[in-house]
């Protein structure tokens, strides 16, 4: 998936380092930005959601809990869309190869969600770099 | 004006046979480990019904799904009942998309699920 040259120039980047507590220094300065672009409760929810999944997902999975290993955030909030990119270092995976985790035989399952809820709750959703980069949009509707 | 988040906390009562259990904040991505460790010594007292309220959830990403998941299966090891009261319409809505609702039950209010 192509974001165009616009949206490519106007990312700004955050480099922090493998753990869920660094995950949450981009999320609070993402989350400022939209707010200061006016987007709904509602989509707030859905972007703070969707960074959070994909912020663990690329801690835990990606780079396997490893705190030698980095994740970039790059980012262009404005008043229409918001554009998020979260990078880690691993192997990257297959998305389509992960199971539906609301399969009766999943459910009980205690992970397994975040990649559906981000789908949910995003207007796109798409992984580049192999697995290793997933890109978030969410229109400010 | 963006708010940040509400620190996680859990306030634990025992009304009866029951144990209630609030969630009180926000459950992010960095406060569900100490989530999972809480729900799991509060399931070492087996109580015979454990209700989760929700009422003051703001909000919960899949590792506090999980973290749910986890203690209703412990609950279902050990004979107990387990139910999830009056969550808020955005952690409703999560509930109702992961289908977690067909895996247990969820009441309008602790009394309701006291009841239960």
């Amino acid at each position: 998936m192509e974001l165009g040259p616009e949206i490519e120039a106007s990312l700004r980047t955050i480099d922090i380092s493998n753990t869920l507590q660094e995950a949450k220094k981009p999320e609070e300065i993402i989350l400022r930005e939209v707010s200061r672009c006016g987007y709904s409760e509602d989509a707030t929810f859905a972007i703070k959601l969707a960074l959070e999944e994909a912020m663990t997902n690329a801690v835990k999975h990606g780079n396997g809990n490893d705190r030698t290993k980095r994740i970039t955030v790059r980012y262009s909030i404005s008043p229409e869309q918001a554009v998020i990119l979260v990078r880690d270092q691993g192997e990257g995976f297959d998305p389509d190869g992960v199971p539906d985790p609301t399969e009766p035989s999943r459910l009980s399952l205690p992970s397994g969600r975040g990649i559906m809820l981000m789908r949910a709750y995003m207007t796109h959703i798409a992984f580049r770099a192999g697995g290793s980069e997933v890109c978030l949009i969410k229109r400010n509707e | 004006m963006y708010v940040s988040d509400r620190p996680l906390s859990v306030q634990v009562t025992l009304r009866g046979e029951a144990l209630i259990c609030r969630l009180v904040g926000s459950a992010t991505m960095d406060a569900c480990d100490l989530l999972n460790e809480q729900l799991a010594r509060i399931a070492q007292q087996a109580p015979k019904l454990l209700v989760l309220d929700l009422s003051d959830l703001q909000f919960i990403c899949s590792l506090g799904l999980g973290s749910i998941v986890a203690a209703y299966l412990r609950a279902k090891r050990y004979g107990g009942k387990f139910i999830l009261a009056a969550p808020l319409p955005a952690v409703a809505e999560m509930l109702e998309l992961t289908k977690l609702t067909v895996l247990f039950p969820v009441s309008q209010s602790v009394e309701e699920a006291l009841g239960a």
